[in-house]
């Protein structure tokens, strides 16, 4: 092992390893160039993907890490939090308490189904993918049915939730009625360059903090904090700087995504997560050396189906519609293919992978669509181009998943043989 | 095997209900012969029309009641919400105590009156069968023109088509009967034969005035639809007249056991339906072990879905041949792209999720046929030799990836296949397709349907097609159907299928029989490719239109679905499979679409029913291939 170390062959590695991105990095820019949009609009309209998606893109993480591939059926989670937004306009609580019940209403119902379906995909090892995106189909059955005929007779509902002289539920909820528009995203939004100035002195400060008391290497503080100084030194130029005139952060969404974040990489260092890891590495190793395998995976999946239920709420309000019938359906598959555009793999998953990826992934999603128009002067191809990309990128990475894992069991067999 | 009592006791009371309703159900339909139930019958029914006679006299108290409550609210100075609340009010107390004041007198009748009735409903029903028999004729000259899409049921009705149901019954005369929008004109002698009716009507109301002297000739001239509808409406019979007339309160009218009695000689058949249904869930509930092990629990469940769908059909008095014609005709429509799963099953790539790589190939050629302006047999043959010619190479392409990821065919091939179809969204758009027909008027690009009426729409459907009981078969459609499957029956037994089946039942025995596994793996995912790509153009011919673009995305799952309720598994699979399949999945979406229409007025639950029944299946044979150990 100690030869693939030596710089030179580490670089071919980490190109082969990250091709997707670097494709998905040139696209971005080609696009953005042919697009001919505002650099202004288009950062505005990235800011605004990022809010929205990156809380579920990193719910992702953690049954990547346990070896059960993308959790496509997340959609199941967003389904728990559409319950629970319902439910709090239903009941008619606005504002920040309105989110509040429907993460309440969302723990609950979302990790049940998260034990649920942990319980099937432990049932289909192998080949939990297809398992996850087929169960999110089926639940979208189950869940139209549910809002179309059921929900109206369990739970009384009122008219503004209702479709006119039926007991289904509308098609489309208006969040700005209850005032859950935006509820968490408006408490507190301050500019991008405020925002990027206390980032960047929190990082200096904090790794400051943590080289001084050595618990963090010297060449990793200096990385961070040359990144720090160097983002903010080009914020200043004066070219870049109009740009982002437009953009501004919601706070506490940030927050919760940066929480998440910490989540993610703290549960690595439990005991938990340091199961996760065994699992995921070898379901063989880790049932010999006494794991529970089967519980740690239904584990791993309640918590991503609980977080991709919140970020689904976080998603919505920030939205400020609630397309009752489909804003769930293609939740499992942005998400999945924005976590594979940083990078990811289905057995290896990182935070900053799952952001780099989101906004490579939304940045391309936002010009598409111009692009097409300029290049062959209809929106519409940009539209199936996008499409395209969601699959292409999941396609591609299964196959060079399955590939390479072929590759390393055919060299390991050879190598015993 | 062992019954627990329980078990036994269930099915033992349910083969008791079923057995009563078997009893009662026949003793109903032989009671529907006999004069004393006409009689009674025709007792209830002179109680309707003298209902229906007197609501034009509700409607005046009722309106009297109105202005007088508006003039007292307007004299009490009533807010104008008070107002409204007051004046409903008022309307509803008087419309209660008028109609409990008028029913009194509904009973009421003399001989001449019934012999009033009797004689318009002779005249009426021998109207409404002339009538009933030239409409068949004319549809069925008309279907014989050009065949409507079979899938009509499951599109929205247009607007205007909703306007024309609601239209209110004509007040006056009877019009000339043109009911829907197929253009049927009754011809003159009909028209002289409705006309003939209308003195009956007078003969009636005349009746009625002598016996309620209250009714003025005006009011029951303003009743006049309403009371000829209530002695005999179009497409009557015994249970229509039983529920009018109940509807209209007639029950005051029998005494001791006759309503009972009544109500059973009305739901005889009913009875008869849901005896089978006891029947079956206690066959269900006593061999419930045995059944299970063998089907599997979603397999059970489609199936007892099933049954309770005829039941429910029985019920909902759906008409049995229509039904059948609509299964037949999915069966045949599906049952190429299903059997497309076969060769992949057998060769060891699981469920050939990336169906739609063949699919496209076929609506490929299709769409280059449609822009040679071809039409007819000639048409369908170009497709079908081009559509193979293409999805061969793709089809090779494509299994030599699926070699490389052994082990995943299922995931990978899924999004390869949705690649594969958001790729040639772009490429609709982007081929240089020129006829008018098939490009959007404005811009570029194909359209997202295409009619196929006019130019291979029900070639083989057509073909030697004939009726029989009212069921319409799809000769051709099911010979085709027929015809692929023996090929693959002949080749599953040639040299290279029973060395393809090896291959994927057990490719390690395979290798070292002297078997080259890829080869054969190629050879199943061509072929199920090629058959992939016949199979969408069998079906658009069929289903009248053929859908590009998003259309092939969900093909695979409903194929795929198919077969596994057939009962192959993602490793073994039957030609019998793949019949039986089609027609339970076919068959069941079929029903419950008829069904949910008939019993709730909801579009989109087909679409549910499909979504939960194809997926649940998939879901189901997932868990039984994967590994189960706590590892």
């Amino acid at each position: 092992m100690s030869e693939l170390n030596r710089p030179g062959i580490n670089i071919g590695r980490h190109l082969k390893e990250y091709v997707v991105t670097y494709v998905f990095l040139i696209l971005s820019v080609v696009f953005i160039i042919i697009s001919g949009r505002p650099m202004n609009d288009i950062l505005f309209q990235i800011m605004s993907r990022l809010v929205r998606n990156l809380f579920i893109v990193l719910s992702l993480i953690i049954p990547i890490i346990t070896g059960m591939g993308i959790n496509f059926a997340i959609t199941i989670g967003a389904m728990a939090a559409q319950v629970g937004m319902l439910l709090a306009i239903n009941w008619s609580v606005t504002g920040i308490g309105g989110i509040l019940l429907s993460a309440l209403i969302t723990m609950p119902l979302a990790g049940f189904f998260g034990f649920l379906i942990g319980s099937l995909l432990n049932k289909m090892k192998g080949q939990e993918t297809i398992g996850s995106l087929i169960l999110g189909y089926f639940a979208n059955g189950a869940y139209q049915l549910l809002f179309l005929f059921v929900f109206g007779l369990i739970i009384p509902l009122n008219a503004k939730v209702t479709i006119v002289g039926a007991t289904g539920v509308r098609n489309t909820l208006d969040l700005t009625i209850n005032q859950l528009q935006g509820a968490v995203d408006n408490v507190l939004r301050i500019h991008f360059s405020t925002a990027l100035y206390i980032v960047s002195g929190l990082i200096l400060a904090a790794g400051l903090f943590l080289f001084l008391t050595r618990r963090m290497s010297r060449k990793r503080f200096f990385t961070l904090a040359a990144l720090a100084v160097v983002s903010v030194a080009a914020y200043l130029l004066p070219f870049v700087r109009p740009h982002f005139a437009n953009v501004h952060v919601p706070v506490i969404t940030f927050i919760l995504v940066g929480l998440l974040c910490l989540f993610n990489a703290g549960i690595m260092k439990t005991r938990l997560g340091q199961q996760f890891r065994a699992v995921g590495q070898s379901r063989t190793v880790a049932n010999a050396a006494g794991i529970n395998v089967n519980r740690v995976r239904l584990i791993a999946i309640m918590i991503s189906t609980v977080f991709a239920g919140w970020g689904q709420i976080l998603f919505i309000q920030n939205l400020g519609t609630l397309q009752t019938y489909s804003a769930h359906e293609m939740v499992g598959l942005y998400a999945g293919a924005a976590i594979l555009v940083g990078g990811a793999s289905i057995n290896r998953a990182t935070n900053s992978q799952a952001i780099i990826g989101c906004l490579l992934f939304h940045t391309l999603f936002v010009v598409a669509q111009d692009a097409g128009t300029v290049m062959f002067g209809n929106p519409v191809v940009g539209e199936y181009f996008r499409v395209f990309l969601c699959y292409g990128v999941i396609a591609v990475a299964l196959v060079m998943h399955t590939w390479r894992t072929h590759m390393a069991s055919g060299k390991k067999s050879r190598l015993q043989a | 095997m062992k019954t627990a009592v329980s078990q036994k006791i269930i099915a033992a009371v349910c083969f008791l209900a079923a057995l009563a309703m078997l009893v009662s159900g026949i003793w109903g339909l032989v009671s529907r012969q006999q004069d004393a139930t006409f009689k009674t019958l025709d007792k209830m029914r002179s109680y309707s029309v003298m209902s229906a006679a007197h609501q034009p006299l509700v409607e005046q108290h009722v309106r009297e009641a109105s202005s007088k409550a508006y003039d007292f609210a307007q004299a009490e100075k009533y807010s104008r919400n008070q107002r409204r609340d007051y004046v409903a009010q008022q309307e509803a107390l008087a419309r209660q105590e008028s109609l409990q004041q008028l029913s009194l007198g509904f009973g009421k009748t003399s001989p001449s009156y019934e012999a009033a009735i009797l004689s318009l409903d002779t005249q009426l029903q021998g109207y409404y069968e002339a009538l009933d028999a030239e409409e068949k004729a004319f549809l069925a000259k008309k279907k014989q023109a050009a065949p409507l899409p079979p899938a009509a049921e499951e599109m929205v009705p247009e607007a205007g088509e909703e306007a024309a149901l609601e239209a209110p019954v004509t007040e006056d005369v009877m019009r000339p009967v043109i009911d829907d929008l197929t253009g049927f004109v009754p011809s003159a002698a009909l028209e002289a034969r409705r006309r003939a009716a209308s003195p009956y009507v007078d003969a009636l109301l005349k009746e009625i005035s002598l016996i309620n002297p209250q009714l003025t000739p005006e009011l029951l001239e303003s009743a006049r639809a309403q009371v000829r509808d209530a002695v005999r409406a179009k497409g009557d019979n015994f249970e229509t007249i039983y529920d009018r007339s109940l509807k209209a309160g007639a029950d005051s009218l029998l005494s001791g056991r006759d309503p009972l009695f009544m109500r059973m000689v009305r739901e005889a058949e009913n009875l008869l339906y849901l005896a089978f249904g006891f029947v079956v869930l206690g066959l269900a509930v006593l061999y419930f072990k045995p059944v299970v092990k063998r089907l599997g629990t979603p397999r059970f469940i489609i199936l007892l879905f099933f049954l309770l769908l005829i039941v429910l059909a029985g019920l909902h008095d759906i008409a049995v041949p229509g039904m059948i014609t609509n299964i037949l005709q999915r069966l045949g429509m599906y049952g190429v792209l299903v059997l497309a799963m076969l060769p992949g099953i057998q060769s060891g790539i699981s469920l050939n999720m990336g169906m739609p790589i063949g699919i496209i190939s076929g609506l490929l050629s299709t769409v280059i046929a449609l822009e040679m302006n071809m039409t007819g047999l000639p048409a369908m043959l170009f497709a079908m030799g081009v559509g193979i010619l293409l999805a061969i190479p793709v089809g090779y392409a494509y299994g030599l990836l699926l070699n490389r990821i052994k082990g995943s065919e299922m995931t990978v091939s899924t999004y390869v296949g949705f690649s594969y179809v958001s790729l040639f969204c772009i490429f609709w758009m982007l081929l240089p397709f020129r006829n008018p027909k098939l490009t959007w008027a404005l811009g570029s690009g194909l359209r997202v349907m295409h009619n196929m009426a006019g130019n291979i729409g029900g070639l083989l459907d057509n073909f030697l097609r004939f009726e029989v009981l009212g069921v319409s078969v799809p000769t051709g459609l099911l010979l085709f159907l027929l015809l692929c499957c023996l090929v693959m029956y002949l080749f599953e037994r040639s040299r290279k299928g029973v060395a393809m089946i090896a291959a994927g039942s057990n490719p390690a025995f395979a290798k070292a029989s002297g078997i080259n596994v890829d080869h054969m793996r190629l050879i199943g995912t061509t072929l199920s490719t090629v058959i992939a790509s016949v199979g969408i153009i069998v079906y658009s011919q069929s289903f009248g239109f053929m859908s590009l673009y998003m259309g092939p995305q969900q093909m695979g799952f409903i194929a795929a679905s198919a077969i596994l309720i057939g009962g192959a598994t993602v490793s073994k699979a039957k030609v019998f499979h793949v019949i039986l399949g089609t027609f339970l999945f076919q068959g069941v979406l079929a029903m419950g679409i008829q069904v949910a229409n008939a019993m709730i007025d909801i579009s989109g639950l087909s679409e549910v029913i499909r979504i939960l029944i194809s997926n649940g299946i998939i879901l189901y044979a997932l868990t039984q291939a994967g590994g189960k150990g706590r590892e």
